[in-house]
């Protein structure tokens, strides 16, 4: 059950993601990739609120971890396409563009992985809090 | 139409491979390992380094190659199985976790993921010009 659900997961995750490219046309290599950028962060603040939901234990069965995290948020987002993506800046001579582009992606990407983990521990708070 | 359904089950694909390699390779790691060291994400470093050289190849393959019929399978390969198969999301969550708790091994595994697959695919990048 639960290979499929990581299956399905997957296979949206991917394709969402190449419709994001497709419709938002992505920069050639000379610029900023915004689309695996953007992608990459959503998906980040994602997984920092479905891990802490899944450590929570409100999300249970395949369509829990596997689906949403293994399937859904680990194939939206890209490492590899990541790092192809700043070769081509470094090989089209634009290395200061490519070290902004590795550190941005990085540190906003660890810090929407906070933000998300931390909207989720609030609002947990707040509702055990108010009962 | 054809290419976006395929992309689909090679991102699903691209998912379970990534699924079922983390789970051997992080218990083969932490099975061998003690202290801090055993932190260290291997799993998802394997997976996000060698992903980040095929997709150098079949990206640098695709450059070389206008066909029609090579554009559609870098797209399949490329943005629906590599995509799925390695993650971003995952990578820094990982990073997250460590930072609060182990910012030696963070820091390893930060720079070590990103110069090995940096090096890595461009060597692909280079490679996959020539073939």
């Amino acid at each position: 059950m639960s290979v499929i659900a990581i299956f399905l997961g997957g296979g949206l995750g991917a394709t969402l993601r190449y419709a994001l490219g497709e419709a938002l046309a992505p920069p050639t290599p000379p610029n900023f990739p915004w689309v695996t950028f953007m992608i990459n962060i959503v998906g980040a603040f994602a997984l920092g609120a479905v891990m802490t939901l899944l450590t929570q234990h409100r999300l249970r069965g395949p369509w829990g971890k596997p689906f949403l995290s293994t399937g859904l948020i680990g194939g939206f987002t890209t490492w590899s396409h990541f790092i192809v993506e700043a070769d081509q800046l470094i090989s089209g001579d634009r290395t200061g563009l490519a070290i902004v582009y590795l550190a941005t992606s990085i540190v906003v990407g660890v810090a929407a992985a906070a933000a998300g983990a931390h909207l989720v521990e609030r609002r947990a708070r707040s509702q055990a809090g108010g009962r | 139409m054809w290419v976006t359904i395929l992309v689909f089950v090679a991102g699903g694909c691209g998912a379970l491979c990534r699924g079922g390699l983390d789970a051997l390779v992080s218990a083969r790691w932490r099975a061998r390992r003690h202290g801090p060291a055993a932190a260290f994400p291997a799993g998802t470093f394997v997976i996000n380094v060698s992903g980040a050289l095929v997709l150098g190849l079949v990206t640098g393959f695709a450059t070389a190659h206008t066909a029609e019929s090579v554009q559609d399978f870098a797209t399949i390969a490329g943005v629906g199985f590599l995509g799925a198969y390695t993650t971003f999301s995952t990578e820094e969550w990982h990073t997250l976790g460590l930072l609060r708790k182990n910012a030696a091994v963070e820091a390893w595994n930060v720079l070590g993921s990103l110069g090995a697959s940096l090096i890595l695919a461009g060597l692909g990048l280079w490679l996959g010009g020539q073939l």
